[in-house]
């Protein structure tokens, strides 16, 4: 059995670098705060792979099949003798496996800090951000109970709100963490609805037993829950859909997305951690913890997610083929992979060969944490060295800073799903998944993957190979001399995630993680790989013949596709249609009339007898004590209004 | 008679207090800035006798009941008041700019 | 209050209005209960009108005594009639003869209203906001906080123990004027530009959330609604008392005076923030959980519908408490209220209200005590 101490330290070192760096950050340790918070998430690292090797190779195991454990439960809370809330620790192979990859890519981000945020006047109180953001995923990714997954979440979404809102002076990065806060909050609130409904049916927080409870046909909750119904779907069904809500709103699954391309406004690190390796795959870890009850009790809800998934995949990965902005298509490629794993989560059965899904979904939410942080820290590393965000003013910078041109192509070829890379295993897995359990998603899987390479070879042409075409561009392309490419601390992680996103694929992934904790082998067949592979390079080239030179065909092929690319680069106007509900929609129909009736009926009303009372009590009195009669007359209508009520109507 | 200290011994203990400022008032009075902390003192002592000889009980031919939970519910008003108190020192210390 | 000769009046006056609630929540009887009651009351209304310069408080005064006069008139009445079906005003005993004619579903709705009246329920609520803002800060803080939990308390006891056999109508009433004071108190409390009538109009309905817990009848909801009063308590008297010291000192009350103010005093915005935090149910702060358990508690009669207005009620709450947090911390002011000093014991008791905001979620045996005890 893991020692709960040395799981609970995990999440704890990089809190106490929260606390050091918070209190004592600005004014003791200011030039070694980067260290310092680097050295606790190194240990808290190392712990994490120790922990996964005792885990899946010594004790994890009983019989063959990977076991739930929970070393640590303290109640905390006592609502009734069996409803409470705990704080526990679950070890189970996804728990573990999201560990090592927290802690992974928030070590590499932490290192790449060192040197990006270097001369930052706020340096200190970054790295205590960081630490702070780092504790809460941890928490939520050990959490043994639902609610207690609740409470790291909301932490999650406040420390992500700091970092995003980093550059407090930039008037954008505030608008852009308050959008992501708004519309997470959203969500927030069906998941917490959601927990009530399912708290209240299983009479229990715990993961463990909620499962239990929910998915075994003869028990009363779910024969209760079946009968009990609330706009023609049981209880059940409405809760879990409101989880998934919730889970949708973080992982930024359409149409809930729209926080997503805004956030970008954060340091290009933090977008590194929180976009693409840890918070928006926590929709995903969400849905997958609670995997049992979605797949047995409430198929109907997975299905949904299916589609959930598909759409956005294909939604995102159409979007990010015209943006400009490296970081933005960075953002939408996140949301489209993440449509990946949520799909592959829905087309998945419990339990044996169906279970591919599942086992899938993880192998490329690992491999993807590679390879996106990858992508991100190396776009970092572009955008220090340009000063500008937009692809226009990059080009041929090949040669200027070959370690990060290299990681940078392993990330865009493991992307693009090239064999032996990480992202082809991973990616096949979920193809087969969708080609077993929902044709339509297959195919829509199958575009979209290739969608994905053209898109980012696109970027990676437009980058490292062809001039840069922008208004600004000279301007930095004459003074590039004064720094390189970055120093060591900068260098070192993308050789690190280098690794593993050429490496990350050979890891028999079904030995370790799948539905009911059974190994599953995993199986090729190369017949089945040819038409992704064979997609993929298609879109390889069609990227390599449009953006490897400087020439006008990109501009040609935008022209005669005009309403498409118009639509696509536009982001298909879902932020406009929001604001036009927002706006137009909620305040004309709801906040108009409400307005107005305040102001002609509730305040006309108050001056009409306001106004008359005055003219006689200003002869008696030398106060306006007018609005006591009105204030007696409303009493007294409420009165009689209840009296009538409860006594001839209900 | 000892059923009535103990069962009504947050009024009895307001009312004392009651008693102690009209004296103070009669007897000519005190500054303010002296007599504050002595409230201060005196409500602190309710406070804390909230914690001890809870229990449930009837008064008077069950015209006065009291049970743990009620004691609890009077007990919240105390420390609140006091709090109050420290708040009309603020003019004391800090008069306004008027 | 400004350097008054009359402190141990004021403080009598206090002291008495708290005699009176102590003796309410104790009271068995329904003459004991409403003569302490009034003795809860009348000592309020005089320390209302203690801002003897400001002609807006003696309003506040007057029409406060007027209007109490009016639901203790109807109180008196029904408790008249009660007597009148039942023979008794001893509350076991009436508890007991009580049988739902129309005759006595009158009386209890009369009743209800004078509760409905002294927690600022609508539609009897309209009283509240002119007395809050012409009261001074100390009085407006002790209507808003200590008054309406002691009715609150008195509230549950006489619904649970005395009203039980009427269960089914309460339970309406209870559902339909929670939902009308959530809704009305918040649109209110979204126009308000004054941090007095601001605070007002979200303590309406915040008491609306109250009523949400008191309606699921059980251990629950005793405990729930104690908790979250304590909590109020707490969160509430933060955010009037750094209200009540800008006020004091500069004799600025709106909303967006407010702006900048972290650039200049940082300890009273986070005390504010801290208390909006809490008030607004953003976990995790103790009104989170205090919001949490009174809806887990309404939610046990499933009433969805219910449950569902009132969680949308805690978005809308949510804008506006983070509008005066983001005019407080974002918001660029040309001149910002000036650097307040403030005298240690304001600071110690406006810490000792933060602590509790963050413990009192924190340490779950506040909540199993109270719960043990009931």
């Amino acid at each position: 059995m893991p020692n709960a101490t040395t799981i609970a330290l995990i999440p704890l070192l990089p809190f106490a670098g929260f606390v050091l760096l918070g209190l004592f950050g600005r004014k003791y340790v200011k030039n070694y705060a980067g260290l310092i918070g680097t050295a606790l998430l190194l240990v808290s690292a190392a712990l994490a792979f120790y922990t996964a090797y005792d885990y899946f190779f010594v004790a994890g195991k009983v019989n063959g099949v990977y076991q739930q454990l929970n070393p640590m439960k303290i109640t905390w809370l006592a609502f009734s003798q069996n409803l409470s809330i705990d704080l526990g620790l679950t070890v189970d192979p996804i728990s573990v496996m999201m560990l090592v990859v927290v802690t992974l890519v928030s070590l590499m981000v932490h290192i790449y800090s060192l040197g990006y945020m270097k001369g930052e006047k706020r340096f200190s109180t970054y790295y205590a951000f960081l630490g702070l953001f780092t504790f809460s995923m941890l928490g939520l990714v050990l959490s043994s109970n639902i609610f207690q997954i609740y409470i790291f979440w909301e932490l999650v979404g406040v420390s992500s709100f700091l970092l995003i809102g980093f550059y407090y002076n930039k008037p954008s990065a505030v608008a852009a963490s308050k959008k992501a806060f708004i519309v997470t909050r959203f969500a927030d609130l069906g998941f917490l609805i959601g927990i009530l409904i399912l708290s209240n049916q299983a009479g229990t927080l715990d993961f463990h037993q909620m499962i239990a409870t929910l998915t075994s046909p003869e028990s009363n909750a779910v024969k209760n829950a079946a009968a009990s119904s609330f706009l023609g779907l049981s209880a059940i069904t409405w809760g879990a859909a409101l989880v998934f809500i919730g889970g949708a709103g973080k992982s930024a699954m359409f149409p809930l997305h729209i926080w997503l391309p805004d956030a970008m406004e954060g340091p290009t690190p933090v977008s590194a951690l929180i976009h693409a390796a840890t918070m928006v795959v926590a929709g995903v870890y969400l849905v997958a913890r609670m995997f049992p009850v979605f797949s047995i009790t409430v198929p109907a809800v997975l299905e949904i997610i299916a589609w959930v998934g598909a759409i956005s995949a294909i939604f995102a990965a159409i979007i990010a083929c015209t943006q400009t902005d490296i970081k933005r298509v960075l953002a939408y490629s996140t949301m489209s992979q993440i449509g990946f794993m949520m799909f592959a989560l829905g087309v998945s059965k419990y339990g044996g060969e169906a279970g591919l899904g599942y086992t899938a979904s993880m192998f490329h939410l690992f491999t993807h944490a590679m390879f996106k942080a990858l992508l991100f820290l190396g776009a970092g590393a572009v955008i220090h060295y340009v000063h500008s965000n937009d692809m226009q003013d990059m080009g041929g910078l090949r040669k200027k800073m070959p370690i990060t041109h290299i990681t940078f192509l392993l990330a865009c070829l493991a992307i693009a799903g090239v064999p032996p890379f990480a992202g082809f295993f991973s990616k096949e897995e979920i193809l087969l998944a969708a080609y077993h359990g929902n044709t339509a998603i297959y195919w829509i899987a199958l575009i979209t993957s290739g969608l994905t390479a053209f898109y980012m070879f696109r970027l990676y042409f437009s980058i490292f190979w062809s001039k840069p075409s922008g208004a600004n561009s000279h301007r930095h392309s004459a003074d590039d001399h004064h720094h390189g490419e970055g120093g060591f601390a900068m260098m070192l992680p993308l050789v690190i995630l280098g690794a593993g996103a050429v490496f990350a694929g050979f890891i028999p992934f079904g030995e370790f993680v799948s539905t009911d904790g059974k190994p599953l082998a995993s199986h090729f067949h190369l017949m089945f790989s040819i038409a992704p592979v064979a997609l993929g390079l298609t879109g390889i080239a069609i990227a390599w013949v449009l953006y490897k030179k400087q020439n006008s065909k990109p501009d040609k092929l935008a022209a005669s596709l005009s309403g498409l690319y118009k639509s696509s680069y536009n982001k298909f106007y879902i932020d406009e249609i929001y604001l036009f509900v927002t706006k137009k929609v909620l305040f004309n129909l709801i906040g108009r009339p409400a307005a107005w009736f305040d102001r002609n009926i509730v305040d006309g009303f108050v001056n009409l007898t306001g106004n008359t009372t005055v003219l006689i009590s200003e002869k008696i009195k030398k106060f306006q004590s007018g609005k006591v009669q009105l204030y007696a007359i409303a009493f007294l209508a409420g009165v009689i209004v209840l009296t009538v009520l409860f006594i001839y109507v209900l | 008679m000892n059923e009535v200290l103990v069962l009504m011994k947050n009024e009895l203990a307001l009312t004392a207090i009651i008693f102690f400022l009209l004296i103070v008032k009669i007897s000519g009075g005190m500054a303010n800035r002296k007599l504050l902390p002595v409230i201060h003192f005196l409500l602190l002592l309710n406070f804390a006798l909230g914690f001890f000889f809870n229990k449930e009980g009837n008064l008077f031919g069950d015209m006065f009941y009291t049970t743990p939970l009620i004691a609890l519910q009077k007990h919240f008003k105390p420390w609140r008041l006091s709090y109050f108190t420290a708040f009309l020192r603020l003019d004391e210390t800090n008069p306004a700019p008027s | 209050m400004k350097r008054t000769p009359h402190l141990p009046e004021f403080v009598t006056l206090m002291l008495a209005a708290m005699l009176g609630m102590d003796l309410m929540i104790s009271s068995a009887n329904m003459l004991i209960f409403y003569l302490s009651l009034e003795l809860a009351t009348i000592p309020v209304a005089a320390m209302a009108s203690f801002d003897l310069e400001k002609k807006t408080s003696s309003e506040g005064a007057m029409k406060m005594i007027l209007s109490s006069a009016f639901s203790s008139g109807i109180l008196l009445f029904g408790i008249s009639l009660l007597y009148g079906t039942t023979g008794t005003v001893n509350l076991p005993e009436l508890s007991q003869s009580l049988n739902g004619s129309p005759l006595q579903i009158m009386a209890f709705v009369f009743f209800f209203a004078a509760f409905a009246f002294k927690l600022s329920v609508v539609p009897f609520h309209l009283w509240t906001a002119d007395v809050y803002e012409g009261s001074p800060f100390a009085v407006t803080a002790f209507l808003s906080v200590i008054s309406k939990g002691a009715v609150a308390f008195i509230f549950i006891t006489m619904l649970y123990h005395v009203f039980q056999p009427m269960l089914h109508i309460w339970y309406m009433m209870l559902v339909i004027l929670a939902v009308l004071t959530m809704v009305t108190g918040n649109l209110f409390a979204l126009r308000q530009q004054n941090i007095k009538r601001f605070l007002a109009f979200s303590s309406i309905a915040q008491v609306g959330f109250i009523l949400v817990g008191i309606s699921s009848y059980g251990t629950m909801g005793v405990v729930s609604a104690t908790y979250f009063i304590l909590v109020y308590i707490f969160s509430n008297l933060a955010a009037f008392g750094v209200a009540s010291v800008i006020a004091e000192k500069t004799g600025k009350e709106k909303i967006d005076d407010y702006k900048g103010l972290y650039q200049t005093n940082p300890f009273l915005t986070w005390m504010m923030a801290l208390a909006l935090f809490s008030l607004a149910g953003i976990p995790p702060t103790a009104g989170f959980f205090g919001k949490l358990f009174l809806l887990t508690a309404g939610a046990s009669r499933a009433d969805y519908w219910f449950i569902l207005i009132a969680a949308l009620n805690m978005i809308i709450s949510l804008y506006y408490y983070l509008k005066v947090v983001r005019a407080m911390f974002m918001d660029k002011n040309e001149n910002p209220v000036e650097r307040l000093h403030t005298s240690n014991s304001v600071k110690l008791g406006l810490i000792i209200c933060g602590a509790g905001i963050v413990f009192t979620g924190l340490f779950s045996w506040i909540f199993d005590y109270i719960k043990s005890l009931s």
